[in-house]
């Protein structure tokens, strides 16, 4: 018999496009009242996909609702108790709390101001959850089992209630990717994220000792469309070309605007364990897409930095100068070793040497690694159940293709024949001819 | 030594190919048990036993560089079969020049295990499996363990592996020299 309210989840009642209406319980509805998590209403959830699809300006607010009602539904199909379900819908509206503006681009920023830290943003969700006096007094008691919950990496043979609460959240079935997938589409007016939400709620179950969520033989072709739309959406939306320049020029403009320029105080990005993070939490609830343009935009210190902002504001972005593949490369195998073992700061080296090299500043030029993952599954990553065995779907998917896409571009200015002198130079570079790497050509 | 380097030397040792990648990922897992640098993130419980995903990406990015030529085999479980292309053998054959110590305890562990199942995944999942319950905990690594207590324990990782099936991967990490149970 459930200690809850019948109605305890249903204290308010949200307009979604896509569910129609998300309940909420009273103590998610003082979580998302917070000043913390209003900030995720202007931050967008695709960053800088607006440059290519003008629609793509959703927050990261609706999604974190929108995963709230696909946990709901989850937790439901596995039978969870209220007091369980409880905790994965709060711990899912809130995995987002800690993402900074332009979520992931900033992310990388911290992460090189507080170097070893795998997932920066999680941590920053862990530490608002911890430390912020608001959400503190919104979650009570609950705060610490999110906190947990929120670290993911669960023992499941010592705690495999959790670790199937954490599948839940974070997995590769998960609440977080069956709301973005369908949002996404639906806000950029594309379809390739459309798949059957339904059915893969209908036919989830879980592994024998329940610490594992796997799906029914009768969802295997949902899932495989989900998987499938996952893919579609990396290769036209996450990872379109326009996207990755304007995302980059960004980085290019805080990491100026942080190291060089001054214009934001370094210090304040630092985690700080043993002194508290009140300094670092204050700081950053005051960063959002907006509010990070104009700081830098306005300060009488930024010149560079500013020009990058505005310059994306204008749309005036960096052109490609080249495009290619691993296949386009040559039979030269220190260039292919280097290549293919070479870590982003040394994309960086590269596109700095040869800015030099052309008199351009270093912003002007771009060295991107772009990757998307055309298998669909990793090994073992989502299972199901044919007869009285459970299966890897990698093993059985009859669409499932085998490695990764892997692309390069060199961005420039938009003079051709600058970065035709460019493509020529990463030619030399690489050992190989302009014409199978330009993309001019 | 990376992951690249693992791989390629791993794949060397048995005449440039290996089929199934759960073979290549266990038999790294026994590496990094003997090796002492060998620059891999730590492998983590799976559904299928230890993986490593830095393992997973890099094979996937040797294939793209055509390092490795990657062939499915017929069936209804798919299965991949990888070769050392002329490019990754000449790859294989400096890194072994570079790390000739480590290589040696490489196709040593490469030919144990052929020796004992053909480098079947299965035989060598059992072993992985065993060699991570046992390791996980104080009483494993002191050997204090029977084959029921690996079983039973197993069955909170959701992995299937019953007594005879730790026998079997226990005959194995004694081969090489990793492990045993009471």
């Amino acid at each position: 018999m459930s200690q809850y309210p019948k109605n305890y989840f249903r204290e308010k009642a949200i307009r979604d496009p896509l569910y129609g209406f998300i309940d909420l319980s009273q103590k998610e509805t003082q979580v998302i009242d917070s000043e913390i998590f209003r900030r995720l209403q202007f931050i967008k959830q695709l960053s800088h996909a607006y440059v290519v699809y003008p629609t793509a300006v959703h927050t990261r607010f609706e999604h974190s609702l929108g995963t709230v009602y696909v946990a709901n539904k989850m937790a439901e199909e596995l039978e969870l108790s209220d007091s369980d379900k409880e905790i994965v819908r709060l711990s899912t509206l809130l995995h987002d709390v800690g993402h900074g503006p332009f979520s992931h681009l900033f992310e990388q920023i911290i992460g090189k101001i507080n170097p070893n830290q795998l997932e920066p943003h999680e941590k920053i969700s862990r530490i608002m959850i911890n430390e912020d006096p608001e959400l503190d007094s919104c979650l009570g008691s609950k705060k610490n089992q999110i906190i947990e919950l929120l670290k993911k990496e669960f023992d499941p043979m010592i705690e495999p209630t959790k670790s199937l609460h954490s599948d839940i959240i974070s997995s590769g079935l998960d609440a977080d990717k069956l709301d973005y997938l369908r949002r996404d589409s639906y806000h950029i007016g594309v379809a390739y994220g459309q798949f059957d939400l339904d059915r893969i709620l209908h036919t989830l179950s879980t592994t024998t000792k329940g610490s594992k969520i796997i799906i029914d033989s009768k969802g295997k072709d949902a899932v495989e469309n989900y998987r499938l739309g996952r893919y579609l959406m990396h290769a036209q939306v996450y990872e379109h070309h326009a996207r990755l320049v304007a995302d980059n020029m960004f980085l290019k403009a805080l990491d100026i605007a942080i190291n060089q320029e001054n214009v934001l105080d370094k210090d304040l990005l630092k985690f700080n364990p043993a002194k508290g993070n009140s300094e670092f939490l204050k700081f950053y609830k005051s960063l959002d897409d907006y509010s990070i343009y104009q700081k830098i935009i306005d300060s009488d210190k930024s010149k560079i930095s500013k020009d990058i902002l505005i310059n994306i504001k204008k749309r005036k972005l960096l052109k490609r100068s080249c495009e290619f593949t691993p296949n386009d490369l040559g039979e030269n195998e220190d260039v292919n070793m280097e290549l293919m073992k070479m870590k982003p700061e040394k994309f960086e080296a590269i596109s700095n040497e040869i800015a030099d090299s052309l008199n351009l500043q270093h912003h002007e030029m771009i060295f991107h690694k772009s990757q998307i993952k055309i298998k669909l599954y990793s090994k073992g990553e989502i299972l199901f159940r044919h007869k009285d065995k459970i299966l890897d779907l990698e093993g059985v998917s009859p669409i499932s293709a085998k490695d990764s896409v892997i692309k390069y571009y060199v961005f420039g200015p938009s003079d051709k024949s600058i970065r035709e002198k460019i493509a020529k130079k990463i030619a030399d570079r690489l050992g190989v001819e302009s014409n199978k790497i330009s993309y001019l050509f | 030594m990376d992951v690249y380097d693992v791989i390629a030397l791993t794949i060397h040792a048995n005449n440039s190919e290996i089929s199934n990648r759960t073979t290549i990922q266990k038999l790294i897992y026994f590496h990094t048990q003997k090796l002492t640098n060998i620059d891999i993130t730590p492998y983590r419980h799976h559904f299928y036993g230890p993986f490593n995903r830095e393992v997973a990406s890099a094979i996937e990015e040797m294939t793209a560089f055509s390092y490795l030529n990657e062939k499915t085999l017929p069936g209804y479980y798919e299965a991949y079969s990888y070769t050392l292309t002329d490019a990754g053998k000449k790859y294989a054959e400096k890194t072994k020049e570079k790390f000739s110590d480590e290589y040696n305890i490489i196709s040593k562990t490469v030919k144990i295990c052929k020796e004992y199942c053909e480098l079947k995944s299965t035989p060598l999942s059992y072993a992985a499996k065993t060699h991570y319950i046992l390791t996980s905990t104080e009483e494993g690594r002191q050997g204090k363990y029977k084959a029921e207590d690996v079983k039973e324990i197993g069955k909170n990782f959701d992995w299937k592996i019953s007594e005879s099936d730790v026998q079997i991967g226990v005959k194995l990490l004694e081969k090489l020299e990793l492990v045993a149970v009471s």
